[in-house]
């Protein structure tokens, strides 16, 4: 087949042809080239087809799955609350380590076994206890027959 | 501050009315965010399903739009361009789905022509379309089948109007090759 002048702007303008209407000038030279080139006829004939095709493939309308609404609404909500986690997790961990030096120090400082024994005070100490006025509650003093 | 007239009912308008669901759902509104996905979830699932050829994954990649959307939707400076906003979220998470599945290239067997009915039509499609790269399997659906013009495609794709030519000629191009090689012409 004679490989006339002019292919690659035949192609490139059977392409644009998709998009814009041609010049006037573009449009004459489109039909002169492809009546005296087959390559050319058959490339155009072939793309045009191959096109065609390609948008009868679209799907123009898609059935939706119920609840798609509910199940996006739901994942935002879980979204968030997780971001929300995210973003409060440094001050929650913060605050854990900050509780958990509080206690072993309070604990540290209450046992008196671990204190210095030059802290202590001297001599001793006992407390007044007075005996109490209210009888106590013995049951072995208590009459057999009331037990 | 919402428009009263908006409250009840009587903005036509349906970019203002956007505009006040998306002030709204900035605000956490729950219902706002249920009016903006009943308005866009059908066009994002028919461009994700034209895109991936494949409707369940269509369903997931429209969620995680609307999930990235409404979890940046404080960042849109301008409420109007919500809906480009997240048509884009979708076609880039295409694209990124797209790329990953390029690795796992399925061959098409030329050997066997199909006859051209409808659902083979569109499984034959299906086959071709694996075999080019993303970008310009994006700008092809993107023009041919969801009907964009140069401008939208560069736009959603975030390119010049001159790699969109490019684009679209190079895939055109090779789509033409793939589809004539396949029908065994």
């Amino acid at each position: 087949m004679i490989r006339v002048f002019g292919c690659r702007r035949f192609h490139r303008l059977a392409s644009e042809r998709e998009d814009r209407q041609l010049t006037s000038r573009e449009a004459k030279f489109f039909e002169t080239h492809r009546s005296r080139c087959a390559d050319c006829g058959l490339y155009d004939t072939q793309a045009h087809q191959a096109l065609d095709v390609l948008r009868g493939a679209a799907f123009t309308e898609v059935e939706l799955t119920p609840m798609f609404d509910e199940r996006v609404i739901r994942k935002f909500r879980a979204q968030k609350v997780k971001e929300s986690l995210r973003y409060w997790s440094p001050a929650l961990a913060g605050a854990m380590i900050a509780c958990v030096a509080i206690f072993a120090t309070l604990a540290m400082v209450s046992r008196p076994d671990q204190l210095k024994q030059a802290n202590l005070p001297g001599g001793s100490a006992s407390r007044f206890h007075e005996k109490s006025a209210f009888p106590s509650f013995e049951l072995s003093a208590m009459p057999r027959f009331v037990r | 501050m919402i428009d009263a007239r908006f409250i009840s009912g009587v903005v036509a308008d349906p970019v203002a009315q956007e505009r006040q669901w998306v002030s709204r759902c900035r605000q956490g509104d729950e219902i706002a965010l249920g009016y903006l996905i009943d308005r866009h979830r059908s066009r994002l699932i028919r461009t994700a399903t034209n895109l991936l050829r494949d409707r369940h994954e269509a369903e997931d990649v429209a969620q995680e739009s609307f999930l990235k959307a409404f979890r940046e939707i404080a960042k849109l400076r301008d409420d109007r361009a919500f809906s480009g906003y997240l048509y884009r979220i979708c076609v880039r998470l295409c694209m990124d789905r797209l790329r990953l599945k390029r690795a796992e290239l399925v061959e098409f067997d030329s050997a066997q022509p199909h006859e051209g009915g409808k659902v083979e039509n569109r499984v034959v499609i299906e086959k071709l379309l694996a075999q080019l790269p993303a970008e310009l399997r994006t700008t092809l659906v993107l023009r041919e089948m969801e009907q964009l013009s140069y401008e939208e495609v560069a736009e959603v794709m975030r390119v010049p109007i001159g790699t969109v030519r490019s684009r679209l000629h190079t895939a055109r191009e090779r789509f033409r090759k793939l589809w004539i090689e396949a029908v065994g012409e």
